[in-house]
């Protein structure tokens, strides 16, 4: 792609990356920052290219510490993101079982 | 046959760009559910796994696996050793790998760009040959323009390492004291003037010499520590988002420069997702971005002694409490710091139960800065199980506060101080706090020194219809739990 379609491609993106996240309820926020933070784990697809055309000692050395660096990236991401989103899960699932009841105890009074 | 590869190439870097997008989406949504971070995480697997088609992929290939291996076994155990309510320090550790791998990116591509133009061009008359539909779509950014955006990517990549590292290394100490010294503004913008020297240097030389690359990176890695040092702890979250827009800002550059749509697309949403969440939580703290960058707010090394709280406050014991809170119709609970320390939030939970079983109707308000982190609370409430549609916004609660029987603070204390409304506030000034001493009562139950984190005495412990309850917040509730059993 020409410099300027990257440009459109990157405003766009941005565009669509605001409309998304734009009305996130706070309760998410540490949520979605988890998840932006795993997003950018795709680096490591950029950094297997680099790694993969490298051909002397130094940039074998950066490649493979860049290539590290993002796995534990997308891995640690994952990890923590699911862990977070469980949580919230969790929360509403017991909601989901406790409604009956409360409706229950409603009537009958 | 090398052409078919790049076609499964593209389409699966295509296909991993909608799974980021949809896996976001689903997040930011009050139904976000966890097939939203498996979304984004088959997205990731999906865009590697096609990566392995790639034209020049096939050297190094061992490298690359063990590399791998390595870092994704080795992060597993300090994720798994930190609980879930600190993920906030480990989000500011993520952002400190990814920023550092973009900048070790755009480092690689700077040292030796003319390879990688080269290589560029093949994928384009790989793709040409293919097939017409793709003509003159695939060229490599011309040469002065992808070294522009390497020098800013490696900027950005190392800024988002050096300031999230920093701020981790907080989080992590515990140390509440931001770090200064004498003219440090002096230091300060003689690094700037470093960086910017060396990466219009970098930018118009066509290859780069590897001790100026390690010094603008040395550079550019000490502007980001530089940059979070003076900053109170209080500010973290704003912080942490702001080098998770750092590092997604790297990213869409190397995608610029290895012309890989898909980081370019990840690194733009990152960066959109990431500002925005500055700018929230920013404006729940009642802060401005400005003031959080370039003033300390909080505490400091040279911060003036603690005022004492008040020695005029009404205390109330736990039968009492019981009563007040057993006979009530309406109850919000507004936790803080306080029960995330004690982790009473468990117990917490069963109170509420236990007074739901009476009638009471029972809300939770989550200040949004509650706790140290955006979302500490909310975390800590979804883990005890307290429904979600029992959790309300501050704004609604303040609406809401005249017709509330009992206000129950849980270890609180700022997100209720009412002297952050007045010009008295010190540093709470101008914080958009929960209007507790407005409801009919209110019960404190803290631990007893009577001074929140950002060190200003609370009018609303004193007040006429506010009872306090003394000691740890966990022994406070199981001492209630027990009294509202014995109601009949």
């Amino acid at each position: 792609m020409s410099g300027f379609d990257l440009l459109y491609l990157a405003g766009l993106a941005t565009i669509t990356g605001y409309l998304l996240v734009g009305r996130v309820p706070s309760v998410l926020h540490t949520s979605l920052l988890a998840a932006a933070s795993l997003v950018h784990g795709i680096v490591l697809v950029g950094a297997i290219v680099v790694l993969s055309s490298a051909d002397s000692l130094l940039t074998r050395l950066l490649g493979v510490l860049a290539v590290a660096l993002a796995s534990a990236n997308v891995v640690g991401g994952f990890l923590v993101t699911d862990r977070l989103l469980a949580l919230f899960e969790r929360g509403k699932r017991r909601r989901r079982e406790s409604a009956p009841e409360r409706k229950d105890t409603m009537g009958g009074s | 046959m090398r052409l078919e590869a790049v076609f499964w190439l593209e389409l699966g870097w295509f296909l991993a760009a909608i799974c980021l997008i949809a896996g976001l989406r689903r997040i930011s949504t009050p139904r976000a559910t966890r097939r939203g971070g498996q979304l984004i995480a088959s997205g990731l697997l999906l865009a590697l796994a096609v990566t392995f088609a790639h034209p020049a992929v096939g050297r190094n290939l061992w490298l690359i696996l063990g590399a791998v291996l390595v870092g994704g076994a080795a992060i597993i155990v300090p994720v798994r050793r930190v609980p879930a309510t600190d993920s906030s320090r480990l989000i500011a550790l993520f952002n400190a790998l990814g920023g550092a791998a973009a900048a070790l990116v755009a480092a690689m591509h700077l040292i030796d760009a003319p390879a990688r133009l080269s290589q560029a061009t093949a994928r384009r008359d790989a793709l040409q040959a293919f097939d017409g539909a793709f003509d003159g779509v695939i060229a490599p950014v011309p040469g002065i323009g992808s070294n522009i955006a390497s020098v800013i990517a490696l900027l950005c990549g190392a800024i988002a390492a050096g300031g999230s590292l920093v701020a981790y290394w907080r989080m992590s100490s515990g140390s509440d004291a931001s770090w200064r010294f004498e003219k440090r503004q002096t230091a300060y913008v003689a690094n700037a003037a470093l960086v910017l020297l060396l990466g219009l240097v970098l930018a118009v030389t066509t290859t780069a010499h590897p001790i100026m690359l390690l010094l603008f990176a040395a550079a550019s890695l000490s502007f980001g520590i530089g940059m979070s040092l003076p900053i109170a702890r209080a500010d973290m979250p704003v912080l942490i988002a702001l080098y998770n827009a750092f590092a997604g800002v790297a990213v869409l550059l190397d995608g610029m420069v290895i012309d890989n749509p898909t980081m370019i697309i990840a690194g733009s949403l990152v960066f959109a997702a990431a500002s925005l969440l500055m700018r929230l939580t920013a404006r729940a703290m009642n802060r401005r971005l400005g003031d959080v960058m370039y003033s300390g707010w909080g505490l400091s090394l040279d911060a003036p002694p603690r005022p004492s709280v008040g020695d005029r406050v009404n205390p109330i014991d736990a039968a009492e409490a019981a009563i007040t809170l057993g006979y009530a119709a309406r109850v919000l609970v507004i936790p803080g710091y306080g029960m995330a320390v004690s982790r009473s939030h468990h117990k917490l939970r069963e109170l509420v139960q236990l007074l739901e079983e009476r009638g009471v109707e029972v809300e939770f308000v989550l200040h949004p800065v509650a706790g140290r982190l955006p979302g500490h609370m909310n975390v800590l409430l979804a883990e005890a199980g307290v429904p979600y549609d029992r959790i309300i916004e501050a704004s609604d609660a303040n609406a809401e506060m005249e017709r509330i029987d009992v206000a129950l603070v849980v270890g609180a204390d700022d997100i209720v101080n009412p002297a952050a409304r007045g010009t008295e506030g010190g540093d709470l000034t101008g914080l958009a706090v929960i209007e507790a001493e407005r409801a009919r009562r209110v019960i404190v139950l803290r631990r007893g020194d009577g001074i929140g984190h950002a060190g200003i005495s609370n009018p609303l412990m004193s007040a006429d219809n506010v009872r306090v309850m003394a000691g740890d917040a966990l022994a406070s509730v199981q001492s209630l739990i027990g009294q509202v059993k014995q109601l009949d």
